[in-house]
């Protein structure tokens, strides 16, 4: 059998290109993409917990995770758009309101 | 259950409601208000202060109203020989500040609002048994000083209110630490003072843990009594201070500092105690003569109050550092009569800066040849101050004097030198202020107080001063009994035992 | 009954400054009446003691502060020697009062003036019949206190405040080193703390003993001495602390003889005579006791002899006499210090009073406006006359007696005492000529109508002019407690008396052939003494070096302690931490930049750290 370790180094490693991805990615829209990875990290390694314990509750919080997941991307895409049409620009770096 | 201790409470508090009830225009019914729940506290203080059951040791006048129940937080009121007579302390001096609060024009009825809060503050951190509300109203004292002086002082408000909340609410962090200590760390988890002792008592705290919560306890209730280097927010917050709020602040919530320590610390940690007191007493001669010797060179009387009610606190601490229930007692008694000092001291500075314009020493001269009884009760107060015979200060210094000697012999030096300083600047003060030719400047004014009504606050005072001077036994026995439930006469005799004689 | 002896005068002081300021005349009369009452009952005493001495010493007494092993009384002690302080105290105390009474007349502050002087009374027994050491502090404080409030009578001026002031303080000064040779005598008395007293009998038996065992050492005693020695100093304006004595003559002068010429300055000498059990243990005690008391002596009178103030020759002149006494016990001769207390009362009250008489009558104290009042005021002239050769000791006056028992010690112990002491008779009688010359001999000098004074001023005159006179009859030395065989009669006696006759009457007729024939406006002896004139009359300038300490060490230590604590507990303590707090957050403010990223990296680092941290702590 793959070991588990393979899995959550797979599952890592995708966390932290997601990671990146949040930190350094200037269009929105891409930060967004970066959080799905972040998610379909997380969700890989519940599935994997889910087969190492023997037992279904990983896969049953995968399931609700999913279901958050698409719900939470539709809310920001909504962001986007809204942010887009008043400040006619969606580079992350642009919106420095809350700067002291 | 109710008893007498939860009227001293419940009478603030209504008045305080009824207060904020009143249009801020009424200012007479507003002051009337003020008067009545002052004259009112006064006299239940004074009824309690006849009635205590001098036999009975432990807590009397008893009120406990439940709130909640783990933690057992519950409004837990008591009298006892050691805060009885601070809480005479607190209503005399509440009373006669009320005297001061004439000149307050603008938003009179914050100021009054406010004014009973700060009493409320005080009775209740005395008459608490319950930790959670001793740091309670510890608390109200600490904040309602900042809207008190920042908005009716003089000079340079702001600063000094920022300066003097910042420091009250330092302290209030320090012995929060102690108090959550003292919750969290004996064996059974209890906020009931009385419990507390007892089982400290049976089973002290491991020596490592009263050393630090003890450490806490000192820096805490240290900062509030003006121990050296925290002698100095003091007086800058009653020269900027309403007279009023500076009799209050200067002649009780410093003694909060000193009865916090003999509750807290000298009681329920008394091992980590014993071995901190004798270089408490090596420090606080900072106090007795590095203040003393600053208070010398003030040259506005509200600053030389100041700082001569710094210095005086030492004697306070140290009678306290001797750890017998004799120095205790010392402590205590000159505890009592400096608050009452202080609060005639300021009530005159008040009356001086209302009809002359200043309190710059050098700019005043010769105000007793208009001012007869103000003059004699300024010069009552500072005889007071410099210990001469026939006041209570003298009683109290004189049995500290004879403690210390008993622990540290030659140290009494310090002592006596603040002794000696006290009365060059009192003197000197007398001098320049009420004595000597008037200045062409100050021809035409008359004496200030006239009307027996306004001479009460004096008499009183006064007469309390004069009072316990004469018989000092009457309060001393209080503290004996206050103090004899506790372990100070046998920590004292060990200390003695081990320290050098001749 | 007997609690009276000190009640009656506070009681009158409570009454008068209470009640009864309105009326003025009746505030004289209750004053003198409060003291009239104790003469009475130490009277009364007095005869109780004669008729059955062995019934004394009696003590009564109160307890005062009595906790965990503090007992301090109030209580009153009955033996010779307060029995006869007692009476001078009150009998001359009452001359003066009913004197104070024609004298003040026209004063406004009258009723304020019998107010203090009742206090002052009471303080003073309270001090003469204490039985312990504490209850001593406490009326030599409030004496102190009264005289304090008396100096600074007509506080209007300037000169007197000051001088209330100087007074009070120098006094405490002295209290400083009481307070603690009281502190160390009980701690003393029993170092295993089981007994302490302060009681002057429990003392008297504990601590001979103790030293006698070698449970402690003649050291301790010496310091212990020392420092009472102090407080003394400070009371008897003996030197160093004797600045404020010629500065008091600011009050009135029933106030001077009351209290700086009989009674106040007189108890430092007492307290040595109760507390000589302490002193005789050590000798290098006494002989401090001596130097001090023989040095103030000659010193003081060699300044009055420059004065020009009438009262402040007077002064010095006090603070010569007390010299006498002090140097009289550091002898060992308690009992002469004590006649020579006694006596001095009186013929000091009488010149105090007297000279109150002159300034009344002329309006001046400057010796050199004054001149031949012998026309006009006889009787005045010739009760100072007997206070003067009282003064100087001639015999038979009562002075005469006293002072030769202080020769004939000061002869038994050395030639240098011997010396200073017939020294200061020389000069005391050549000063006191002086005054008498310049005042009331040679031609008047102030043209104005004087006339003699009224009965009311004159009487206590009078009768303080038998006492001095025949005081020296009434055997006081073996009233005050001295065996017969003791006295010191005898041919040596009658040949030292030969000697200080001569001194004295050589005084006398130099001073008068100098001041007595022709008008000066300016002292001659200024001329003749040159720069060693200045010296006396400047006072040694002890004065200007007292004053450079406190302008120049004292107060600039003071600014010092000031502007260190502006650095320390203001600037330091609170302005910079509050600058530090700001600059902290000035700094992570840099943190908040507004962009979102950053803020979503700062989360992920905590957390980053928060994870490790657990995992550390708590070893998971």
């Amino acid at each position: 059998m793959i070991p588990l370790s393979h899995y959550l180094t797979v599952a890592f490693v995708l966390f932290a290109i997601g990671l990146i991805g949040i930190f350094t990615r200037k269009n929105a829209i891409l930060v967004l993409l970066s959080i799905e990875l972040l998610f379909n990290a997380v969700n890989l390694s519940f599935v994997v917990f889910s087969q190492a314990h023997g037992n279904l509750e990983g896969q049953i919080v995968t399931l609700f995770s999913m279901a958050i997941a698409a719900g939470e991307v539709a809310i920001g895409l909504a962001i986007c758009i809204l942010l887009f049409r008043t400040q006619k620009t969606i580079d992350v770096t642009d919106f420095t309101d809350l700067k002291q | 259950m109710i008893d007498l201790s939860f009227y001293f409470i419940a009478i603030p508090m209504a008045s305080l409601a009824l207060m904020a009830l009143v249009p801020s225009s009424q200012l007479k019914l507003i002051k009337t208000i003020a008067w009545i729940s002052s004259s009112a506290c006064l006299a239940l203080a004074l009824f309690v202060l006849l009635k205590l059951d001098r036999t009975n040791t432990s807590f009397q006048f008893i009120s406990q109203l439940s709130w909640i129940q783990t933690p057992e937080i519950n409004l837990h009121l008591g009298v006892d020989g050691i805060n009885v007579w601070l809480i005479v302390l607190t209503s005399l001096v509440s009373f006669a500040g009320l005297y001061a609060c004439s000149s307050i024009q603008k938003d009179a009825k914050g100021f009054y609002l406010l004014y009973l809060l700060l009493t409320l503050g005080a009775y209740g951190t005395f008459l608490s048994v319950n930790l959670f509300f001793f740091f309670l109203f510890l608390e109200i004292e600490a904040l309602v000083s900042y809207p008190l002086i920042s908005n009716w002082g003089r000079g340079e408000k702001k600063f000094a209110a920022m300066q003097f909340t910042l420091y009250a609410i330092l302290a209030s962090a320090f012995v929060l630490v102690g108090l959550l200590g003292l919750y969290f760390l004996p064996a059974i988890q209890t906020m009931d003072m009385v419990q507390l002792g007892a089982h400290l008592q049976a089973n002290p705290l491991s020596l490592a843990l009263q050393h630090k919560l003890f450490a806490f306890f000192l820096i805490g209730f240290g900062i509030l009594s003006a121990v050296w280097p925290f002698h100095a927010w003091g007086p800058i917050g009653y020269s900027s201070a309403p007279t009023a709020g500076s009799m209050l602040l200067a002649g009780v919530l410093k003694k909060v500092g000193a009865y916090g320590l003999i509750r807290f610390g000298l009681l329920m940690l008394p091992d980590a105690a014993a071995l901190w007191m004798p270089w408490l007493a090596l420090w606080i001669m900072m106090n007795l003569v590095y203040v003393g010797f600053i208070a010398l060179a003030q040259k506005e009387l509200r600053n030389l109050i100041g700082y001569s009610s710094s210095s005086h606190m030492g004697f306070v601490i140290i009678g306290l550092a001797c750890f017998t229930s004799l120095g205790t007692a010392g402590a205590m008694l000159v505890m009592f009569s400096h608050g009452l000092l202080v609060a005639l001291l300021f009530l005159i500075a008040e009356l001086v800066e209302r009809k002359m314009g200043t309190t710059q020493i050098d700019a005043l001269g010769g105000l007793a040849i208009n001012w007869p009884f103000t003059a004699t009760c300024f010069s009552l107060a500072a005889l007071a101050a410099s210990s001469v015979p026939g006041f209570a200060n003298f009683a109290g210094e004189l049995v500290i004097l004879f403690a210390v000697w008993n622990q540290y012999q030659w140290l009494t030096i310090g002592v006596l030198i603040c002794v000696l300083l006290t009365a060059i600047y009192m003197f000197r003060a007398i001098r320049n202020i009420f004595f000597g030719p008037i200045k062409e400047s100050h021809q035409n004014t008359e004496e200030p107080v006239k009307s027996l009504f306004c001479k009460v606050p004096f008499l009183l005072l006064i007469g309390f001063l004069l009072l316990i001077g004469f018989c000092p036994t009457l309060a001393l026995k209080d503290f004996e009994n206050g103090l004899t439930q506790l372990k100070i006469i046998e920590k004292g005799e060990e200390l003695k035992t081990n320290s050098e004689l001749i | 009954m007997t609690s009276l002896i000190i009640l009656s005068p506070l009681i009158g002081f409570a009454l008068i400054s209470l009640f009864l300021f309105r009326w003025k005349k009746l505030c004289g009369w209750i004053s003198v009446g409060s003291l009239l009452i104790p003469f009475v009952l130490i009277v009364q005493l007095f005869m109780q003691m004669q008729s059955n001495p062995s019934s004394f010493p009696q003590v009564i007494s109160v307890p005062w502060i009595s906790i965990m092993g503090l007992h301090f009384e109030l209580g009153l002690l009955f033996d010779q020697l307060s029995i006869l302080m007692g009476l001078l105290v009150s009998g001359v105390g009452s001359l003066i009062f009913i004197f104070s009474m024609g004298y003040m007349e026209e004063d406004k502050g009258y009723s304020r003036f019998f107010a203090y002087l009742a206090l002052f009374a009471s303080a003073m027994l309270g001090i003469v019949f204490s039985n312990n050491f504490v209850q001593t502090f406490i009326f030599w404080e409030l004496v102190g206190l009264a005289s304090y409030l008396l100096i600074g009578f007509w506080f209007s001026k300037d000169s007197a405040a000051d001088a209330s002031k100087k007074a009070f303080l120098v006094n405490r000064v002295g209290d400083f080193g009481f307070i603690l040779g009281i502190l160390f005598l009980w701690f003393l008395s029993d170092p295993t703390g089981v007994s302490r007293t302060v009681d002057f009998a429990g003392l008297a038996q504990s601590i001979p003993t103790q030293v006698q065992l070698g449970v402690i050492s003649s050291g301790a005693i010496l310091l212990a001495g020392l420092l009472i020695l102090c407080g003394v100093i400070g009371k008897s304006a003996q030197l160093p602390l004797h600045v404020w004595l010629p500065d008091a003559m600011e009050g009135p002068t029933p106030v001077s003889a009351l209290i700086h010429a009989a009674t106040m300055v007189a108890a430092g000498v007492y307290l040595l005579a109760r507390t000589f059990f302490i002193f005789t243990i050590s000798e290098e005690l006494l002989t401090i006791v001596a130097i001090i008391g023989g040095l103030s002596a000659i010193t003081a009178a060699t300044m009055a002899v420059c004065q020009s103030d009438i009262k402040r020759v007077l002064a010095f002149s006090t603070m010569s006499q007390l010299g006498f006494m002090v140097l009289a016990m550091g002898l060992a001769g308690p009992v002469s210090g004590m006649y020579h207390l006694l006596t001095h009362g009186f013929f000091k009250a009488l010149l105090f009073l007297g000279s109150g008489c002159i300034i009344h009558a002329v309006h001046t104290q400057n010796l050199f406006e004054m001149g031949g009042l012998s026309k006009k005021m006889p009787i005045t002239t010739l009760t100072f006359l007997i206070g003067t050769l009282a003064l100087c000791g001639l015999f038979p006056t009562s002075g005469f007696f006293s002072k030769e028992e202080i020769l004939t010690l000061a002869h038994g112990h050395s030639m240098l005492a011997f010396i200073v002491v017939l020294g200061t008779t020389f000069l005391t009688s050549f000063y006191m000529g002086r005054v008498f010359s310049l005042t009331f001999l040679g031609p008047q000098r102030k043209p104005s109508d004087i006339h003699e004074s009224p009965f009311i001023l004159l009487f206590p005159l009078i009768v303080l002019s038998f006492f001095s006179i025949f005081a020296g009859f009434f055997g006081i030395p073996e009233l005050l407690g001295r065996a017969a065989h003791e006295s010191h009669h005898g041919t040596e006696g009658n040949f030292l008396a030969l000697i200080s006759t001569g001194v004295i009457l050589f005084g006398l007729i130099s001073s008068y052939l100098i001041y007595g024939r022709k008008t000066q406006s300016q002292d001659p002896l200024s001329k003749g003494l040159g720069p060693l004139y200045t010296l006396f009359e400047r006072k040694y300038f002890i004065d200007e070096i007292y004053n450079f300490y406190v302008s120049k060490i004292q107060q600039p230590f003071a600014r010092l302690c000031d502007i260190t604590n502006e650095w320390i507990a203001i600037k330091a303590l609170s302005h910079w931490t509050g600058i530090v707090v700001y600059q902290v957050g000035n700094v992570s403010r840099k943190l908040l930049t507004g962009n979102v990223q950053t803020y979503a990296l700062i989360l992920a680092v905590q957390i980053v750290v928060i994870f490790t941290l657990v995992v550390i702590l708590f070893k998971l």
